[in-house]
Formats: C-alpha cells, sequence, structure tokens
C-alpha cells in the first residue's frame, strides 16, 4: 500500500511539475504578461518596460520558472506580481470555499446516487425505476451554471429563502455559510448524482443477476433486502472508480459554479490569474489542484479497500486498482 | 429472477410487504418537510429591505492592486476617488473645476505659473497634518508616474516648489488654460510626503477623504469606514461595501434580492436587463452619462488606408446606432466626434460621413479598392464583440472582408495595443484628443513603429493648444482640432456610452456625473425620507 501510494504521489508530483511547465509556456505564447495587465491602455511611453524590470519580468523564461519551482520545493511558492499578496496563504485561504463545495457535492452525490441507482435497479420493470431513470437523464444534460440560476431564481428571488451569492466562512457564521453554499453545491452535485446514479444502476443490474442474489433470495431473502443487504456493497466499487474518474469534471464545475455565486475559491482565482497574467500563481494552484486530485485519488483508494474485502484480503491491502 | 419476483408478487407475503413501503414513504416525505422548513428557517435572515448605515454595492472590475501611479485600470478609482483619496480639486458637471484640498488657486497672466493655496485643516488618515510638502511630493510623484491618467496633465510641468506650508507654486514650460482642471484626476491626489518610500502602495491606501481604507479580501470585497476626523461634512453611511461582482447576472440578482443596494454599472450580459428591472418601482435606472467614447482607429502603415476615399468609405458604410441599439440596448449617444467626457464645449454632432452605404460602395470603387481584405482583432470583454461581429456585417455589405480575432484582453493589450498588429482597431477611452499625438503611446500615430506615418497637421493643431491663453479661443481650437480629425477618417468615433447604474429607489443623492476618470462619490447617499 505504501509503495503504491508513495509511486502515484511521485507520478502526480511530476505531473504537476510538467502541468506548471506547460501552462507558463502556453501562457508566454498567447501574447500578454502581467504588467500590460496592470498599466491597462493609458500607459505612458516606456512605462511597460519600467514595469517589466521592476517586477523581474525581464529575465528569461527558465530563470523565471526555476524561481518558482526552486520556491515550491523550500516551499515558498512567491508573491503574486500586482496585488502582492503571498501565494501560499492565498492558495490556503481559498481551498476553504471549493473544499466545501467539492466535498460538499461529493458527500451528497455519492449516497443519494447509491440510493436512486439501487432503487432504479430494483424498480427496473416498474415506472418508479423509470422515473429514476429519466430524471437521471435530465440531470446529465443540464449543465451545472443553468442549475444554478435556475435555483437562484426560484429561491434566491422569488421566494427569497437563500441568499443569490456570497461566501461567509463557517467559522464566523456557520447559518449563512450553509445558506450561501445550498445552492451551489446542489447545482454542482446535480450533474455528479446523475451520473453515479446511473452507473450505479447498471452495476446494480448486473449484481442481480448473480449467483450470491439468486442464493439469497432463495433462502428466503426478498429481493429488495437481496439488493441491499448483498448487492449494493458490490455495485459501491463501480460507484467509487466512476466517482474518481469524475474529480477533474467536479473541479472543473467549481470554477463555473464559482463564478455564478460568485465564491472566492481555487476556480475564481484561477480565472481571475489567467485573466491577469500571473503566471506563478496559474502555476501555482495547477500544482495545487493536482494535488487535491492525488489526496482525492488516495482516499478513493482506501474506500475500495474498505468496500470489498476481496481486495484487502488478496494481498494484504496493496492490491489497489 | 424474474421467474422469483412473479411468483413472489402474487404470494401471501404481498399485502405485509406493502407496510415497510408507506411507512418508508412517510419518513421520506417527514424528512423532505423538515429540509424545507430549515430552508424556510435559514431563508427569514435574508432581509431585502433594510437600511443601515452600511451601504453595499457591487462593482464589475477589481485593480490588480491599489497603487494608482502604478495601476492604470479606472477599477483603483472606482471606490477610491474623491472618498479615500482627495484630490486638490474636482469638476462639476459642466467641468468646472472646484476647490478641495486646493482652496484657492491664482495664475499669472500667461497661465504659466499656479500658485495653490492649501487647505490648512487636512489630516492623512495616518493622523499627521496635510502640508505643501506633501503636495510638493504627490505631484512630483504623479509627474513621473507610467499611468498617463496621472502623468500627462503635469507633463508641462517644469517646476513644483513649496513657497510656505500651505502655499505650492507650480511654472509650467508653456501656458496652459487647463492645468487646474487636470488636478481633478490622479494627478491631483495628495498623499503623505514618502508615501510610496515608506510603504507598499499596492496594498496600503493613505488619504484625506471622508473614508478610510478598510479590509480587503481579494475577489470579494473592499470596506471603507467614515473617517472620524475628516475637515469636510461627514457622509451618511458609516461603512461602504463595494462587492466585486464580474458576473452581471450574479450583480442583478444581489441587487433583486435585497443583498446589494446598488449595480454600479452594467455594460456587458445585464443589459438587457436594465430596462425590466428599471421599470420596476423599487429601483431606479440611471443612465450616468459616459466619460468615454467608442471608437475605431485604422492603422497608417496600410497602404489601401493611404487614400482618403478608402477612410471615407469606412465610414460611410459604418451605422453607428445599429451598434448602440444591438451593444448598449440604445442606452449610448451616437457621436462622430472624438471629444470625452460629453458635454464639453467642443463636443458638437459634427459628422462628414454619416452612414451611406451607396457612398461608401462608389468611393471605393473610384478608389480602386473593392476587394480590401482586413484584419480586426478585438478585446473580447464588455460591448467589444458584438460591435466587432456587426461592424464585419457592415463592411460586408459594402465588400469589405472584416476577420475577426477574438483577444482575451491582456493579449489584445500586447499584441494589438502595444504592438500594433492590427489593420483595425477598436477600443473605448476617455482620454482627450490632445493625447494622441505623435509618440504619445496611444493608436494610430503614437506608436514608435508610426513615426513615419504622423499626422503632422493633427500634432500642430494640438500643439497649438499650449499656448492659447484666451478660454473662447482655446474652446475653438478643440473644435477645430477635432474637426480636423473627423474629416481624417484615420480615427472616428461611435458612441459615448451612458452607464446604466441600478439602484434601490430610496437611495439617492448620487451624483451625475463621474468624470474625469469613472468613479462613485459616496459623501451625498443617504436613504430617502
Amino acid at each position: 500500500m505504501v509503495r503504491v501510494i508513495a509511486r502515484s504521489t511521485l507520478s502526480l508530483m511530476l505531473a504537476a511539475t510538467l502541468g506548471s511547465l506547460i501552462v507558463f509556456a502556453l501562457l508566454r505564447s498567447i501574447g500578454g504578461d502581467v504588467a500590460l495587465v496592470m498599466l491597462g491602455q493609458e500607459a505612458a511611453p516606456g512605462a511597460y518596460e519600467a514595469l517589466r524590470e521592476s517586477l523581474g519580468l525581464d529575465q528569461v523564461w527558465y530563470l523565471q520558472y526555476a524561481d518558482w519551482l526552486g520556491g515550491v520545493f523550500t516551499g515558498d511558492l512567491g508573491t503574486s506580481y500586482s496585488a502582492r499578496f503571498d501565494i501560499y496563504d492565498e492558495i490556503l485561504r481559498r481551498l476553504g470555499p471549493t473544499t466545501l463545495l467539492a466535498l460538499g457535492s461529493l458527500l451528497l452525490s455519492a449516497p443519494l446516487a447509491l440510493v436512486l441507482g439501487t432503487y432504479s435497479a430494483i424498480k427496473v420493470k416498474q415506472v418508479r425505476g423509470g422515473v429514476v431513470d429519466v430524471l437521471s437523464q435530465i440531470g446529465i444534460a443540464i449543465p451545472a451554471f443553468w442549475a444554478g440560476l435556475l435555483m437562484v431564481v426560484v429561491f434566491g428571488l422569488q421566494f427569497r429563502w437563500l441568499p443569490t451569492g456570497g461566501y461567509t466562512s463557517p467559522f464566523d457564521d456557520l447559518g449563512r455559510s450553509i445558506q450561501q453554499l445550498l445552492m451551489p453545491t446542489l447545482a454542482l452535485s446535480l450533474g455528479m448524482t446523475s451520473v453515479l446514479t446511473r452507473y450505479v444502476r447498471s452495476a446494480m443490474l448486473d449484481v442481480m443477476g448473480e449467483d450470491f442474489i439468486r442464493t439469497a433470495m432463495a433462502k428466503g431473502r426478498t429481493q429488495r433486502g437481496a439488493a441491499l443487504v448483498h448487492g449494493v456493497r458490490n455495485a459501491s466499487v463501480s460507484l467509487v472508480t466512476v466517482g474518481t474518474l469524475q474529480l477533474g469534471s467536479l473541479m472543473a464545475g467549481t470554477v463555473v459554479i464559482e463564478n455564478v455565486f460568485v465564491i472566492p475559491g481555487i476556480g475564481r482565482l484561477l480565472v481571475t490569474s489567467v485573466l491577469g497574467r500571473e503566471v506563478i500563481v496559474v502555476q501555482s494552484l495547477i500544482l495545487v489542484i493536482l494535488l487535491m486530485i492525488l489526496v482525492m485519488n488516495f482516499l478513493m483508494d482506501i474506500a475500495y479497500v474498505l468496500i470489498d474485502p476481496r481486495i484487502r484480503d488478496s494481498q494484504g491491502g496493496e492490491a489497489v486498482v | 429472477m424474474m421467474k422469483l419476483s412473479k411468483r413472489w408478487k402474487g404470494s401471501a407475503e404481498r399485502p405485509t410487504a406493502q407496510q415497510p413501503h408507506r411507512q418508508s414513504f412517510l419518513r421520506l416525505l417527514t424528512v423532505i418537510t423538515a429540509l424545507s422548513l430549515v430552508l424556510v428557517a435559514c431563508g427569514s435572515s435574508v432581509e431585502p429591505d433594510e437600511r443601515g448605515t452600511t451601504l453595499t454595492y457591487s462593482y464589475p472590475q477589481e485593480p490588480p492592486n491599489w497603487d494608482y501611479l502604478e495601476t492604470g485600470l479606472t477599477a483603483v478609482s472606482g471606490p477610491l476617488l474623491e472618498n479615500v483619496w482627495e484630490t486638490l480639486v474636482r469638476l462639476e458637471a459642466d467641468g468646472t473645476p472646484v476647490a478641495v484640498l486646493a482652496e484657492s488657486w491664482e495664475a499669472n497672466s500667461d497661465t504659466t505659473v499656479f500658485t495653490l493655496n492649501i487647505r490648512e485643516d487636512v489630516e492623512f488618515h495616518d493622523g499627521s497634518d496635510m502640508t505643501s510638502a506633501d503636495v510638493v511630493y504627490s505631484l512630483s510623484k504623479a509627474k513621473e508616474s507610467g499611468v498617463s491618467r496621472a502623468s500627462a496633465p503635469l507633463a508641462g510641468v517644469a517646476d513644483i516648489k513649496a513657497i510656505d506650508d500651505y502655499t505650492v507654486e507650480v511654472t509650467l514650460a508653456q501656458p496652459s488654460l487647463t492645468f487646474i482642471a487636470g488636478l481633478a484626476n490622479r494627478s491631483g491626489i495628495v498623499v503623505p510626503e514618502n508615501f510610496f518610500e515608506d510603504n507598499d502602495a499596492a496594498t496600503t491606501v493613505i488619504g484625506t477623504g471622508a473614508y478610510t481604507f478598510g479590509e480587503y479580501r481579494i475577489d470579494q470585497d473592499v470596506t471603507l469606514h467614515r473617517f472620524d476626523d475628516y475637515w469636510g461634512e461627514a457622509p451618511y453611511f458609516e461603512t461602504v461595501i463595494q462587492r466585486f461582482i464580474p458576473d452581471e447576472t450574479a450583480a442583478l440578482n444581489a441587487l433583486l434580492g435585497g443583498e446589494i443596494d446598488f449595480v454600479a454599472s452594467v455594460i456587458g450580459e445585464g443589459m438587457d436587463r436594465v430596462f425590466s428591472i428599471g421599470d420596476d418601482p423599487n429601483f431606479t435606472l440611471t443612465l450616468v452619462p459616459g466619460t468615454e467614447v467608442s471608437y475605431w482607429a485604422l492603422n497608417p502603415m496600410v497602404e489601401a488606408f493611404q487614400d482618403i476615399r478608402v477612410r471615407q468609405a469606412i465610414q460611410y458604410g459604418h451605422n453607428r446606432q445599429s451598434h448602440i441599439n444591438a451593444a448598449t440596448a440604445g442606452t449610448a449617444t451616437s457621436t462622430c466626434n472624438m471629444a470625452a467626457p460629453a458635454g464639453v464645449p467642443w463636443d458638437d454632432d459634427y459628422c462628414p460621413y454619416a452612414y451611406d452605404p451607396a457612398k461608401a460602395m462608389e468611393l471605393l470603387e473610384e478608389a480602386g479598392a473593392t476587394d480590401l481584405v482586413l484584419d480586426f482583432p478585438f478585446a473580447n470583454v464588455a460591448w467589444h464583440t458584438v460591435m466587432a461581429q456587426l461592424f464585419q456585417a457592415e463592411m460586408a455589405e459594402i465588400g469589405i472582408t472584416i476577420e475577426l480575432r477574438s483577444q482575451d484582453l491582456a493579449t489584445w493589450l500586447d499584441q494589438t495595443n502595444t504592438q500594433s498588429q492590427y489593420e483595425v482597431f477598436q477600443i473605448t477611452s476617455g482620454a482627450a484628443l490632445s493625447h494622441y499625438r505623435c509618440g504619445s503611446g496611444r493608436q494610430p500615430f503614437g506608436k514608435p513603429e508610426m513615426a513615419d506615418y504622423c499626422d503632422t497637421e493633427m500634432d500642430a493643431l494640438i500643439d497649438a493648444l499650449d499656448g492659447i491663453t484666451d478660454m473662447a479661443k482655446y474652446d475653438a481650437a478643440q473644435l477645430e482640432l477635432h474637426h480636423y480629425v473627423a474629416d481624417q477618417g484615420w480615427i472616428f468615433a461611435t458612441k459615448k456610452p451612458n452607464v446604466p447604474q441600478l439602484s434601490r429607489t430610496d437611495l439617492v443623492g448620487f451624483r451625475t456625473h463621474r468624470f474625469p476618470e469613472p468613479h462613485i462619490y459616496f459623501g451625498d447617499l443617504h436613504w430617502e425620507g
């Protein structure tokens, strides 16, 4: 297990470094830099060159990159060029809202998908099963931002139950924080719940045809009982697999949802940093996002072991996917 | 499995198995009802009609930092100009300068030496008293700034010196009738002596205004607090919070949801909703007169443009009103005159090449330019995308092919605005036409690569402005310059945007203008009644 984790950590660190290098090259190739953005269209002659020099942007590219990379290994991500914030501190501050959003969405989606997918599979020949099936397809088709806007109109403007956007830390005001995060979390989880429901349904339909289900039913279990006691656990492995694959989409979804609901998370910082050509902030963010995915993958690996004892027993817990 | 299911369906167990189903359903219903009640309970804390002493509003842009001598974007001034930073003078709606930190001023007969009498009762937010040394320091720093809003009005300054603690003398290299008015912008902001050496101006703001710079949360908001030792009248609101909401839909929703008191400007995707919201008696739509002009420029290095008939044809083919309707929902003012802000004495309705596509095609035929293909990179922000697409369509009608290139702002600033990689150029700016001379840094004549293509006649008209000491003659000379530029067709205006602002109807006291640089003055704002 330790070896597997070490290997996947190393490969993701390499991917993160490579990713940051690609981002660095891409941002340089599309033109514009932070000095131009700061000065805007009203720059006086010679001002651009002077500002570039004062920001250290006149250095050759590989020295700029090496400076940043060297800082990463010493735990110093540097300071943003324009706003002068400490990048590490700012990312840490932004991680709060994004983590709450992503984790909340994941924690909502996974159990809901398990319930709905199982229900849909058990009721596969009935109208109720079909309704869940159709709803999940609609959920897949609805973009998160659109669902978010719809919720804002209904719950924020029509009923005025919830604020239309913004973010308050749960440590400052828990009630307000829940109010503000409820709609974005629901909007973000809609697509994921639907996708996972489809997969759970499919997995459950497969599992329901297995011998052990038939045996359980022959021993007196009802169909639902057999499905819940023996089927769900087996189907959960595919839920974890698909859930892992969906993490990238979840992160992409937070970028959109954070903008719709004006949440100062990692996604918004990424967008503003790309537009503002804060290259080292973007590089640092890419690194952090990849690390987040690494951590979530790791948690999923543990989930595999917990869900399926065959994996744990077969190689002493080392045979994670 | 199917067989087993069918057998069970008819078995005697079936009726008893229904009971837990109903119980589960009831449990689910209870949970849903409870959740709804929690939601309703949470919702009760959203108070749309609160009238406290905190003013909250949204602004679409966030500045890269707060150093007004380093950051050119108007987002720096938005909440701070006149509220936190004060200038030596400010401008009335008709452009007349009135006293702020400079209590009065005198000029010598040929307007080359200005004596500024500084207020004696002004305290900075750091507790120090303002004296002429601070004014000399601030003007000197502004003159060196890379941001032309700060440095351009001081370009002609030869010397700045303190006569005594509250008197400053400024000597100009040439006479200028607009020097005092120029101090209403960033050039006239007064900060404590050595402020830029002792502080990081990117994150620290010290001024003399009625509000102090409070908490700044990147990507969220900036909070201003009322300054107890302010020299002037205390404003009504104790706290002002400007939220950065770049998504106009989100900003308008926040207004409708009662979370903010006004939306300072709507210039993008929210434009479609401003009139419907403005029809609601709870909200007031105000069209704030524009400080800027949307205009086009043709690259002087392009051979086809050397023939004035081609330049004229492009203007004849340009339907200004359709741009105003499509890009600003009809809220802008049509113009062919580059005068900014709207309403200055040389702002008139002179339009030598008004929309006439037949005339345009005739001129192109005469000039032998019937198969023109022009490169048009545009910044995909605000209304520029709509304008670019419309321009492409209207040029197609007269036989000119426009190749559009959409660029994000940073790329556009680099490749198009700085490196002049364009044939057709479009921008919205509040800069005076006198700042467009050869070598000024502005398109189309100000870049180094354009040095051989400068319009010497235009430069002569601009230079002549500096020597005029009579106001009527100055206005006439400005008018001549603006008409000359319109005639030449290298630069042609389309519209003067009026900025839609939506506010709660019971919030009153807004200024009718926001120039010289877009900003919102909070000093007069209060609840009605």
